[in-house]
């Protein structure tokens, strides 16, 4: 990690920062913009070369920290994400699309050529992969900052502590540790609400569950996340199906989650099954 | 609150309280300056939380609770404490989520944040949680330092308890001998009938409190009823959980296969923890400005079923797997917590079955691991450490706090590691002896636990392997910088007990750090000791700590010192292998020996079984255990091991006394 | 090539392989040579036929084997180890044995051994033990060493 070794050469030498996106919604660099008065301050210790969200300033590199957004969905995407790892040294996904494949990685469990002619007028003007897949599955990470949006809490920990040369403290337990830190009534046993929280990472705040929602699992299984665990107890008072749907949202394609979405034979409602947009009787 | 008292006045033990005063006692609470905390009903279930008013009891209704479903019901009376347990352990109020501990500034000085404690009074406070709250307080005042938040926040307590008219099917206090009947623990007792309380105070601040309502007597009929009322709830529950001898067949499954099967189901949530009175367990996190001028440390409610909760330098994992981290638990609460603190680590709440999200029933678990009936074959458990030699002296360290040091001089050993002396004048610090070890704040970093590898007249000396940001920061440390040591922690080497007899020592890698301070007491003392063995391996050559040290040490004819490494290269003309070939066929035999060994559990557990051959006995086999020793000194629960706590009984423990402890996975 | 008197011989097997009756350290020491190879002497070659069962009386050996250009020491062996079991097995060596300083070894004729082993079951018991500690306690330190393969280098 960055200057892990020595906080004094972090003193001496302004890290150069980069954020960079794939298929994904932008929600994730924008709160990198959210930090406001922080990211003035981070600003005056980095040097952000690479942020088309916030400055039109271009770098090809070097990157001291690179911030991925977005998961990989064409070639192009492909290529650039292998030079991109050559020119950091300390590369970061952040948000669900990265880590997991996010959302539109769903259509890997569909026919990829129907999807794009359901879709789009003329498909073959359309160059995309059949997966949407995560960074880690192409290059090497080195570490994740989790969420769809990522937290500001855990992006401004994590500047933080590298600029500092210190471990960032991005816990690697369940949701319910904090639900239960926060002292909110767990949504699932009290209200019998589908709740991904036992097999989620925290770092949310245990948003959800304190409005009385059951965590939809936006910052992806944890450690030893035990979905055919929760998936077992869950079919005393769910059909598969909804179980299913429960997990195959916005990280379906991490394993923990897929092999919950595998076993109920995919997502629930696949897509290329829907009926064509110009022919609605079909 | 202390101890029990008998009951102070015949007035108290059977006044009664009328439904429509209860708002009068809640006045009383607070005119004795008492924030009131009860239960009170919160997104469909029943919590403790500050009330202002008795009209925020939960009056008419009750909880039906199950494994993994928790529901209210609508009672169609008017009683206010038929709603079974809340949610919310008191631990909330006593031993709370987040709690700021230190300041560290760039200058290596510490400030601990005193803790700002409100003075509480908890009403609705059951036999069971009477009894947890004790437990807790029994583990945060064991020392040898106690928990100072804890205990003011205790000392600022006033509890008022109420005795169960409703059990839930989730209870078994009963089996635990924790309840339903209020016996002690609490200030105040009420019994609620349909027209009122009975209360009766059991110490003097709750006879206090209960003169200012100015009450009559309860009659017979009210005091019978009562009675007859607690009765009933102790017949309802039964005895789910026969507990005869029940630590015992549990020490002796370490390995059943239900131990595999509930990992299946558990999704190590940590809720069980986290809802249970008695869980104790912290960790401490560390935080800090962008410059990495000031760092501030927060202790947070952790959970023996995180995987960072077993973590120690350089990723390693001592309880890797869900099914190592749930025996870890059912273990410490039912068997190993009577080792530790003579009681048992759980009161029957019901708590964790309530609200494990996949229903696991602790009662089921236990019946189908240690079922009851015939007795387990007798296990070798290790004598308590007091059979040994003592631990750290009580009361000696705070653990708050810590001296800043400077430091003198810096010296690199291997291409990882560094060792850094450090000059004070600190009695306390400059009594450490050999086998302690030292908490190590710099500015924004972990504190983690470095054991000493010198002793000096004017200071110490930590050899530190650059294992992740805290120790590459300090091994990144020149002369001048300032840190500050907290210390020292543990029990050390007992060296006094191989007077007269041979001394073998076992060094493996960084294991020969904590050793070198027994080789300086040895060498002082050279007259009292019969043969000194030094035996040493490192992975490469390269890898050897010391090294001039030890060659130096290898020209005396008064002491054998063997090396040998993993991997040699071209120039190394000395011995390859592993480090018990340096006499596994060695002409001694260790009648008389101690054996002094440090390193990789493997190379610790390998040589115990050596020197067992030869004859060395266990109870002379002194090894130095890591394990995530977080606070050090018996507090964060981290560094548990069958009936010890590494940082305070350990890290020094004898292979006789670690027993099984020793060899089996998952621990 | 010194050939030490046939009961200097006897005590020195008796002392290395201690169990033998008297009877069986005779007829093992007749067959027997003890040598004093120079430092940098082969006394085994991978690949190679086994001639010879050594047994260490001083000295230090080392297990060698070829790793690109250069020759690796896997492990030293010392006064007590036995060296070249495959003697009494397929008869091929599966590791290079390379005399170190001062070592002092007995050796004893494959064909020979075998003749006597298998006329002397009780001289087959011990012998056999004593090999098998060696094998075991090679595999122990095997052991050891595959598990800091596999853990990468991280503690325990």
């Amino acid at each position: 990690m960055l200057a892990a070794s020595a906080p004094r050469e972090a003193a001496r030498h302004r890290p150069r920062i980069g954020v960079v996106k794939f298929a994904s919604c932008d929600g994730c660099q924008l709160t990198l913009l959210d930090l406001e008065d922080d990211l003035l301050a981070i600003a005056d210790r980095v040097d952000i070369v690479e942020f088309a969200e916030a400055t039109s300033r271009r770098s090809s590199g070097p990157y001291d920290i690179l911030f991925v957004e977005g998961s990989i969905s064409t070639p192009e995407q492909a290529a650039d994400i292998v030079r991109l790892r050559a020119a950091t040294t300390t590369l970061v996904t952040i948000g669900a699309c990265a880590t997991s494949g996010g959302i539109q990685a769903l259509r890997n469990w569909s026919d990829h050529d129907a999807v794009r002619s359901l879709v789009y007028p003329r498909p073959d003007y359309i160059e995309s992969l059949a997966t949407a897949t995560p960074i880690a599955d192409h290059v090497s990470v080195d570490a994740e900052l989790r969420g769809c949006p990522i937290s500001p809490d855990q992006l401004r920990e994590f500047v933080t502590a590298t600029l500092v040369g210190r471990r960032p403290n991005l816990p690697d337990e369940a949701v319910c540790a904090e639900c239960k830190r926060r002292g909110v009534v767990c949504v699932a046993v009290a209200d019998g609400v589908t709740c991904l929280g036992p097999v989620t990472r925290s770092g949310c705040g245990a948003l959800c569950p304190a409005y009385g929602r059951g965590c939809y699992g936006c910052f992806g299984p944890r450690e030893a996340a035990n979905g055919p665990g929760l998936a077992l107890w869950l079919e005393r008072t769910n059909d598969v199906t909804d179980i299913a749907r429960a997990f195959a949202l916005i990280n379906a394609w991490a394993p923990p989650f897929r092999r919950v979405i595998d076993g109920a034979g995919g997502p629930p409602g696949p897509i290329d099954q829907a009926p064509p947009k110009e022919s609605p009787d079909a | 609150m202390t101890a029990a008292l008998p009951p102070v006045a015949d007035a108290a033990a059977g006044a009664f309280l009328p439904r429509a005063g209860l708002g009068r006692l809640l006045a009383a609470l607070r005119a004795d300056g008492c924030t009131v905390v009860g239960p009170t009903i919160r997104d469909g279930a029943v919590v403790y939380a500050e009330i202002a008013d008795a009209a925020e009891l939960p009056a008419g209704w009750q909880a039906a609770s199950a494994p993994g479903t928790y529901r209210l019901d609508a009672t169609g009376r008017d009683r206010a404490f038929d709603y079974g347990i809340a949610v919310t352990a008191w631990k909330r109020f006593t031993h709370p989520p987040r709690v700021p501990l230190t300041t560290t500034t760039d200058d290596g000085l510490v400030t601990s944040v005193e803790p700002d404690v409100p003075r509480m009074a908890f009403i609705g406070v059951r036999a069971c949680e009477l009894a947890a709250l004790d437990i807790q307080e029994r583990v945060l005042r064991a020392g040898p330092a106690g928990d100072m938040d804890h205990a003011a926040r205790r000392a600022a307590s006033l509890v008022v308890a109420v005795e169960c008219a409703v059990a839930m099917s989730t209870c078994f206090c009963t089996s635990m001998g924790t309840g339903p009947e209020v016996s002690e623990g609490a200030d105040i007792v009420l019994a609620e009938l349909d027209d009122g309380f009975t209360i009766r105070a059991l110490t003097p601040a709750g006879e206090r409190i209960v003169a200012t309502l100015e009450l009559g007597e309860a009659t017979a009929g009210q005091i019978r009823a009562a009675a007859e009322q607690v009765a009933a709830v102790r017949v309802s529950i039964g005895d789910p959980v026969p507990t005869d001898g029940l630590a015992e067949r549990l020490r002796a499954a370490p390995e059943h296969p239900r131990w595999d099967e509930v990992a299946e189901r558990c999704l190590a949530c940590t809720n069980c923890t986290l809802v249970c009175p008695t869980c104790f367990c912290t960790s401490v996190g560390v935080s800090s400005d962008l410059d990495g001028t000031t760092g501030t440390t927060e202790r947070t409610w952790d959970s023996c079923f995180t995987l960072g909760f077993g973590r120690v330098a350089g990723d390693a994992n001592f309880r890797p797997r869900v099914a190592d981290r749930y025996r870890q638990w059912l273990t410490h609460k039912f068997s190993t917590w009577w080792d530790q603190f003579g009681s048992t680590g759980c009161v029957g709440c019901g708590r964790c079955i309530t609200w494990c999200p996949v229903g696991i029933d602790i009662r089921e678990e236990l019946l189908a691991i240690a079922p009851p009936g015939a007795p387990p074959a007798p296990v070798p458990w290790p004598p308590s450490p007091a059979a040994g030699h003592a631990p750290a002296p009580l009361g000696t360290v705070d653990p708050a706090r810590y001296v800043p040091v400077d430091v003198t001089a810096v010296r690199r050993e291997t291409a990882d590691s560094m060792t850094l002396s450090f000059a004070t004048d600190d009695q306390g610090l400059l009594a450490s002896r050999a086998g302690q070890f030292v908490m190590v704040a710099c500015a924004t970093q972990a504190v983690p636990p470095i054991s000493i590898s010198r002793i000096r007249e004017d200071g110490l000396d930590l050899t530190i392997r650059n294992v992740g940001p805290a120790t590459a920061a300090l091994t990144a440390s020149q002369a001048g910088d300032r840190v500050s040591l907290r210390g020292p922690l543990g029990r050390p080497w007992p060296v006094e007990s191989a007077h007269g007899g041979d001394v073998v020592i076992v060094g493996g890698g960084i294991g020969l750090a904590p050793l070198r301070p027994v080789i300086d007491e040895v060498l002082r003392e050279r007259h009292r000791f019969g043969v000194v063995r030094i035996y040493l391996g490192a992975r490469t050559p390269h890898d050897r700590l010391f090294v001039a040290e030890m060659a130096a040490l290898s020209g005396r004819t008064d002491l054998e010192l063997e090396e040998i490494v993993d991997r040699g290269g071209p120039e190394w003309l000395g011995r390859v292998g592993v480090v018990t070939q340096l006499f596994e066929r060695a002409a001694w035999t260790g009648g008389r020996t101690t054996a002094f060994v440090c390193g990789p559990d493997r190379m610790m557990q390998a040589t115990a079984r050596t020197l067992a051959t030869r004859g060395v006995a266990p109870e002379r086999t002194w090894v130095t255990l890591e394990r995530n020793m977080a606070c050090g000194v018996g507090l964060c629960g981290h560094c548990q091991l069958g009936p010890y706590f590494v940082c305070r009984d350990g890290p020094v423990f004898s292979v006789a006394e670690l027993g099984d402890t020793f060899t089996v996975e998952g621990r | 090539m010194d050939h030490a008197p046939i009961e200097v011989l006897a005590a020195l097997v008796g002392h290395l392989l201690p169990g033998l009756p008297a009877s069986s350290l005779r007829t093992l020491a007749a067959i027997g040579r003890d040598e004093r190879p120079a430092p940098g002497t082969f006394l085994m070659r991978e690949g190679r036929p086994t001639l010879d069962l050594g047994l260490i009386a001083g000295g230090r050996l080392a297990v060698r084997d070829r790793l690109g250009a250069d020759d690796v020491t896997l492990m030293t062996l010392d006064a007590g180890d036995v060296f070249g079991w495959s003697a009494v097995l397929d008869g091929v060596s599966t590791a290079s044995i390379v005399a170190l300083d001062g070592a002092r070894v007995l050796l004893f004729e494959r064909a020979a051994l075998l003749s006597l082993l298998a006329a002397d079951p009780l001289l087959a018991v011990v012998l056999y033990r004593r090999l098998l500690e060696g094998v075991a306690s090679r595999l122990d330190a095997t052991r050891l060493l595959m598990r800091d393969v596999y853990a990468g280098g991280r503690a325990s």
